[in-house]
């Protein structure tokens, strides 16, 4: 399954989850609205969610200019811009330009806007650089030109220092170096720095501003013309695009330009304007409405009212001592609550006592960053807004502690001080069942016993006691950071001493784009030549990156098992502190088991398809022959044609133990031979070391393959290094020599020779793991869909490989 | 009971500044000329004075006291 599908996948998971918790897709129901007050699952409840920050939506005047629009006109003139307007279209143009003072472009949206705009004015010589919180519809019509080759970076949010040095670079090699950003962010509500980029602006000739202003639209500046516009004039490298969706009341977008040219051109060119429809007569009736409202001095009158509220906002938030994670630049606030579990918990309280606030959780912002988001409007009185948020300061303590959250934690995941005031704030206590729980750490397997380890994870990968003895002496004591791992052993039990969860992590450095598709790892390989650790970065994760299986062992059967998963979250969370890691990942899931995907998301992690796994669960024959007529007849067939009929080619031999350095050393580069096409799952190359250690354990054993008269004794063709426990047979890694792989098929005749090999041991499964689906179904191999849950401190990393997946997508 | 300090009750409108007063204030002195209205409320820890022209009946001011003295004005005259 490729990135970009999973990245829908997850989406698809968070949203869903909301809609059965019924917080999100949800409809007013069908009564005339009464101000600030919408009817939401048959309750009447205070809307604090609205966009349009002035409250012009109930404006007689506009809803007079729209009734009159469409008595004139129809409820829509569908026609391209490119042929024919209806005149009032006109007449907006030109009011929009007294409130821009500057040339300006109607769109029925602002996302058209940007798709109309961006491909015009950003040349293929030019490069952009993307806030990392610029808006999602930005960010798509980017994806045009990046089809185009254009270059594209993130940069971290509102860091205008690592913006510099970017410009610096760039205009070394490229034209124009624009930057895209807010004016105001849509989620945490806070803005642009705007004085920094103007000086920017100033300085590098080279350097242009492209801002999505929606959220500051009519509700700062003279005239309402946005945030950005209301301490400066618009600057002749300038482009901005605003909404008339929002504080405007009425709808479309505007594109206002630095450059009239620009208007000129993107207004003959852009896409959108060539080909779609038009803004809806009914729209540009109130729109004008509204216009002429902003070009009075009423707007000044609304705009205070609404700063008022603001304030009063402020004022409470402080009162109440929630934690407001952002400074406001508009009329969006932003209170932070961590893990999605908290904000679900949250918002249902509100909508259950009568307020409905927004839940700002993944993708808009990053997984542990979910939080409550709300909006302020004109309309809201003092009062209204304090009960609003003294309501919401009673439900989060409760909230608190049903999910079993500190506070602490929260400000923690947002990277910002616990205020002095709340340092002593009460931990909450333990959930009762938790108490019912012993969680015991261990730092070594050899701290655990040996039987009580083996008997959870005995015959499920190379991760029973002996196989994990000798990763902890193979990944330590090594030249390289990515081969040194940490180990932390976790065991949860009940009183009756019954194991109710157990799992081992190990904490290492891992590619960013280990999961990615192939063709992005090659474009992220390519940097890594000059930069070796480019997109790497610190992981904490179940299991490890050479081991593959269930590593989570939980007793289903226990009324206690999400309480015990709890408090493995809680434990591996303090880890992620201590080492500083990135991410946390759970691993290799078989299947989705619903109840464990939900706790999942709850607790901030999200799922990621990985690589399908592939095992062979029984082995009910007895010879060759019965092997091969155990199989389909397609497959008999490949048998017969693929691997059967070279088979007298090779020479077949087991290696246990007494192993020469000249050997391994052959061997190793069998693996690196490997190890360089195997992009798929883009790991580290395993250390040397690892080879020699297991070739001397009596637990592996090393199958080779000798392609007759055509090598010497001790130089394989292939070389497969194979795992024993319990009752699993476990090809791990495999080494080739690819000169004669197609001619001999020296892959498939590997296969073919672990499946022998396993029953001469009498082994009853093999534990295939992932990648060469085909070959290994052929085999008699069934396919098991597999998963991980990610939780990662801070998405940029991933943003940044998201965008180089959508390149690969739209040039494909 | 609301906290706010003077520099945060500053920064709101002269029709947000009665807002809050009508909501959260406390009058304690009151007092009418021929051509205006003199208001001192009491809000968080300190006195605001709010002041209404008679001859265009509308507030045009209602701006913190600077000190516990020009509360004893107010009231000794």
């Amino acid at each position: 399954m490729s990135k970009s599908n999973s990245f829908y996948d997850t989406v698809d998971q968070i949203v869903t989850y909301g809609i059965e918790k019924n917080i999100l897709h949800l409809f007013t129901e069908d009564l005339p609205f009464e101000g600030t007050k919408i009817k939401i699952n048959g309750k009447r409840v205070l809307n604090f969610a609205s966009c349009s920050y002035l409250g012009l939506e109930f404006d007689e005047r506009l809803k007079a200019g729209a009734i009159k629009a469409i008595e004139k006109y129809g409820t829509q003139f569908s026609e391209s811009r490119a042929y024919v307007s209806v005149g009032s279209y006109k007449e907006l143009e030109i009011l929009l330009e007294k409130i821009f003072e500057a040339s300006c472009v109607i769109t029925p949206t602002t996302t058209l806007g940007h798709i109309a705009n961006i491909p015009v004015l950003v040349g293929d010589d030019d490069a952009v650089i993307m806030d990392q919180q610029v808006h999602n519809s930005v960010q798509t019509a980017v994806q045009i030109v990046k089809a185009r080759g254009v270059h594209i970076e993130l940069v971290r949010h509102n860091r205008m220092d690592l913006l510099e040095e970017r410009i610096q670079e760039l205009k070394q090699k490229h034209k124009k170096i624009w930057y895209m950003a807010d004016g105001i962010y849509s989620m945490f509500g806070d803005s642009s720095p705007a004085d920094k980029i103007y000086e920017l602006l100033d300085r590098y000739p080279e350097f242009y501003y492209y801002v999505d202003d929606a959220h500051g639209m009519s509700i700062h500046g003279k005239n309402g013309r946005g945030f950005v516009l209301s301490t400066h004039k618009i600057h002749k490298k300038m482009m901005l695009v605003t909404s008339l969706n929002k504080a405007f009341a009425s709808g479309g977008g505007v594109m206002v330009y630095g450059d009239k040219e620009w208007a000129r051109k993107v207004g003959t060119v852009g896409g959108p304007l060539l080909s779609s429809g038009p803004m809806q007569p009914s729209a540009i009736g109130a729109a004008i409405a509204a216009a002429k409202i902003h070009l009075s001095d009423e707007i000044i009158e609304m705009q205070e009212r609404l700063k008022d509220n603001i304030e009063f906002t402020l004022l409470m938030l402080k009162k109440y001592k929630l934690p407001l994670i952002s400074k406001a630049g508009g009329a969006i606030f932003f209170v932070g609550v961590s893990l999605p579990k908290l904000g679900n918990n949250i918002v249902s309280r509100m909508l259950d006592e009568g307020y409905y606030v927004n839940l700002g959780v993944f993708p808009t912002v990053p997984m542990k960053q979910t939080g409550i988001r709300f909006t302020i409007t004109r309309l809201h009185t003092f009062k209204e807004i304090e009960r609003m948020i003294s309501k919401l300061s009673e439900v989060f303590p409760i909230a608190m502690e049903e999910e079993n959250m500190r506070l602490t934690d929260i400000y923690k995941a947002f990277k910002i001080p616990l205020p002095e005031e709340l340092v002593l704030n009460k931990p909450v206590s333990l959930d009762n069942k938790q108490s019912l729980l012993r969680l015991e750490h261990f730092t070594s397997i050899k701290e655990i016993q040996k039987e009580s380890w083996d008997k959870l994870f005995k015959g499920n990968g190379i991760f029973d006691w002996d196989g994990l003895s000798i990763l902890e002496n193979g990944f330590s004591k090594n030249r390289l950071p990515e081969d040194n791992w940490i180990f932390d052993y976790y065991i949860v039990s009940d009183s009756n001493q019954t194991v109710i969860a157990a799992t081992f992590f190990t904490t290492a450095l891992w590619k960013d784009d280990m999961l990615s598709p192939a063709t992005i790892s090659e474009q992220v390989e390519a940097k890594r030549k000059t930069d070796p650790y480019y997109l790497t970065g610190k992981v904490i994760s179940s299991g490890s990156l050479i081991t593959e299986g269930e590593h989570l062992y939980l007793q289903y059967q226990s009324s206690l098992w999400k309480e015990a998963l709890q408090l493995l979250f809680q434990n591996v969370y303090s880890l992620q502190e201590q080492y500083k890691a990135d991410s946390i990942v759970f691993r290799d899931f078989h299947g989705i088991n619903k109840e464990v995907d939900n706790l999942m998301a709850d607790n901030g992690f999200f799922r990621l398809a990985m690589p399908d796994s592939h095992l062979i669960e029984t082995m009910p024959w007895n010879t060759p022959e019965e092997f091969y007529h155990s199989l389909s007849v397609k497959s008999r067939e490949h048998l017969r044609q693929k691997v059967l009929r070279n088979e007298g080619e090779f020479e077949i031999s087991v290696i246990e133990g007494n192993v020469s350095q000249k050997a391994v050393d052959y061997w190793y580069r069998l693996y690196l031979n490997v190890k360089e096409k195997s992009l798929e799952l883009n790991t580290f190359a395993l250390p040397r070391k690892f080879f020699k250690a297991i070739s001397e354990d009596h637990n592996w054993e090393v199958i080779q393959l000798h392609l007759k008269g055509r090598y010497t004794r001790e130089m394989p063709c292939c070389v497969v290094f194979c795992y024993k426990s319990g009752d699993a047979y476990i090809p791990v890694v495999i080494g080739i020599d690819y000169i004669f792989n197609r001619k001999y098929g020296i892959y498939r005749q590997a296969l073919y020779q672990i499946v022998l090999r396993a029953k001469q041991l009498g082994k009853n499964k093999i534990l295939f793991g992932f990648s060469a689906s085909i070959e290994k179904k052929k085999v008699g191999a069934k396919v098991v869909s597999t998963f991980a849950y990610l939780h990662a401190r801070d998405t940029f990393q991933l943003e940044v490989l998201s965008s180089i997946s959508k390149l690969h997508v739209a040039s494909n | 009971m609301i906290r706010i300090t003077r520099v945060e009750y500053c920064r709101f409108s002269l029709k947000g500044k009665l807002r809050l007063l009508d909501i959260f204030g406390k009058i304690v002195f009151e007092k009418i000329t021929k051509t205006e209205e003199v208001i001192i409320f009491e809000i968080s820890d300190f006195y605001v004075a709010v002041t209404k022209d008679l001859t265009i009946n509308s507030v045009v001011d209602a701006n913190p006291l600077s000190s516990i003295e020009a509360l004893q004005f107010y009231l000794s005259h």
